[in-house]
């Protein structure tokens, strides 16, 4: 890890999220300590484990899909187009944008598509060529699934949609977004549950440092608050349920009562780009990826380390990689599910690399207001992260009325503050053992 | 079912499908000058079989060229 990287800068964010669908309302909901979860409306939860679920609401897909193209993709991929296009847009890569000439998903040679991406005569043809897309989810189109199931169930295998296998292959989306915006740099998406949004941005730093690619659009996005999903990670006893009465208060990552974490759905999508490549085309940074660190619990399915010592090698990795030292982080954006066990699991991995330094050091649970957006968690919390450097202020964690006695010697920010930030640590951990960290820097 | 209601039926079918209207498609109408994509074309057909309980080998449908050679291959197995 001595070797010298290029270094990667975030040059676009966007987000499609359960407080907001664009990065302004996304980040002003949180600054502001607004919860998006709700009480699950769309099917019963009366034999289910938990009753709440942070939804988004008011997505316009028309905006960006055909009536047809609307039922062919699930929600996630929906999701994942609409972020990036935002992400895209601020990045100052819009023109790169190909919309359908006539709306369907899977087109023959002669009906029409815009095939002349990275041709001689291609306006856009470098970019397009050292651009890549690895935009990833954990569960995949969970909805489509369900739907094509039960049509097969009740009329026979010949109803099933013929597009139902690109729909619900995990990389449905890293295609659709290559195919809008004609990236011809390598797409594909990678798995790792809820550390998937944050394996995705660390591959997509990696292609870049490697020289493999100029730019990448990265990211994840889930959308999986079905019935049997839902079914199956309350099963586990994972979920939470409303506090109260009250749905908001359902996620409250180191309470004393936390009691599990709630399904999120949304996407979020982050403009990955040489530090060269983007200032060459004048594009201004809102950050750096100063460094990533990846690693494996080896143990269990669904339970973390109880030492933390995964997630710690992780956090550890990322610092080497940044060249720094832990008292150079200034900020933790944990991946704080809200879960007895996962909050204790990486308290003690922080408490492991930072000491007593854990006592002053700011830190702050999205996931308290977004929910658990499981493939799409690592990549909307690295986004108010993004924020977070740019603006030099930390959103508040919420619905932290009693904090469990063992994390009283976290700085746990509770209401929005100021504070000079240049490095970011941001921390996710998945089903499967998966750990991931980043450390993002104040763009200068 | 008569030709007629096939092409009806093929009408109503490629409308829910497509997500358009196509009121001037007669048994003349070249498939592929629709614009409806292969993939969409099959599922019609299946949705066609489904509703209608019948199963199109495979080998019948390489030979669709109109709109009424679909709907002679649907009559053949009802």
């Amino acid at each position: 890890m001595s070797t010298a990287h290029r270094r990667v800068v975030v040059t676009g964010v966007g987000i499609v999220s359960p407080v907001g669908n664009d990065v302004p309302t996304f980040w002003s909901s949180l600054l502001s300590g607004r919860s998006g979860i709700s009480l699950i409306s769309d099917f019963p939860t009366d034999k289910l484990r938990s009753d709440v679920a942070a939804s988004v609401r008011g997505f316009e897909a028309a905006r960006f899909f055909s009536p047809k193209e609307t039922e062919i993709y699930g929600k996630v991929t929906q999701f994942s187009l609409g972020a990036a296009v935002e992400a895209m847009r601020g990045a100052g890569f819009e023109s790169l944008y190909r919309p359908p000439k006539r709306g369907g998903a899977a087109k023959d040679d002669d009906d029409g598509d815009d095939d002349s991406g990275g041709t001689e005569s291609d306006p856009h043809r470098a970019v397009r060529l050292a651009t890549g897309c690895l935009m990833s989810t954990g569960q995949g189109a969970v909805d489509v699934f369900e739907r094509e199931i039960e049509k097969a169930r009740v009329r026979g295998p010949r109803a099933v949609s013929p597009f139902f296998v690109p729909s619900v292959m995990p990389n449905s989306a890293a295609a659709l977004v290559a195919m809008r915006f004609g990236l011809m740099g390598p797409s594909y998406s990678v798995a790792s549950a809820c550390a998937t949004g944050t394996h995705s941005i660390a591959m997509g730093a990696l292609l870049i440092e490697s020289g493999e690619a100029e730019c990448m659009v990265v990211g994840g996005a889930e959308a999986a608050t079905q019935p049997n999903t839902v079914a199956g990670f309350g099963n586990t006893r994972a979920l939470a349920r409303a506090v109260d009465g009250d749905p908001t208060k359902a996620s409250r990552p180191f309470d004393r009562r936390r009691a599990g974490f709630v399904m999120g759905e949304g996407a979020g999508v982050l403009v990955l780009e040489s530090e060269s490549h983007a200032r060459a085309r004048g594009a201004t940074p809102l950050a750096y990826v100063a460094g990533f660190g990846m690693s494996t619990d080896a143990t269990n399915l669904t339970k973390p380390l109880v030492d933390g010592r995964g997630l710690r090698m992780a956090i550890e990795r990322a610092i080497a990689r940044a060249r720094l030292s832990p008292g150079d982080i200034d900020y933790v954006n944990p991946h704080a599910t809200s879960t007895p066990q996962g909050d204790v699991a990486e308290y003690r991995a922080l408490s492991a690399v930072f000491g007593e330094r854990l006592r002053t050091l700011p830190m702050s649970a999205t996931k308290s207001m977004l929910g658990h957006m499981l493939g799409g968690a690592g990549a909307a919390e690295s986004i108010a992260t993004v924020c977070t450097l740019r603006d030099q202020v930390i959103h508040p964690s919420i619905n932290v009325d009693d904090i469990d006695p063992i994390f009283e010697n976290i700085d746990l920010v509770r209401e929005k503050r100021a504070a000079q930030i240049r490095y970011a640590l941001k921390l996710s951990a998945g089903f499967g053992g998966h750990n991931c960290a980043l450390i993002f820097e104040r763009a200068q | 079912m008569a030709n007629r209601d096939l092409l009806e039926m093929f009408k109503t079918v490629a409308a829910r499908v497509d997500k358009r209207e196509f009121p001037n498609v007669t048994k003349q109408s070249v498939i592929t000058e629709l614009g409806i994509d292969s993939l969409s074309m099959m599922q019609i057909v299946g949705e066609m079989e489904s509703e209608l309980g019948i199963m199109i080998p495979d080998e019948d449908l390489v030979e669709l060229v109109t709109v009424g050679d679909l709907c002679a291959k649907v009559e053949k197995r009802l």
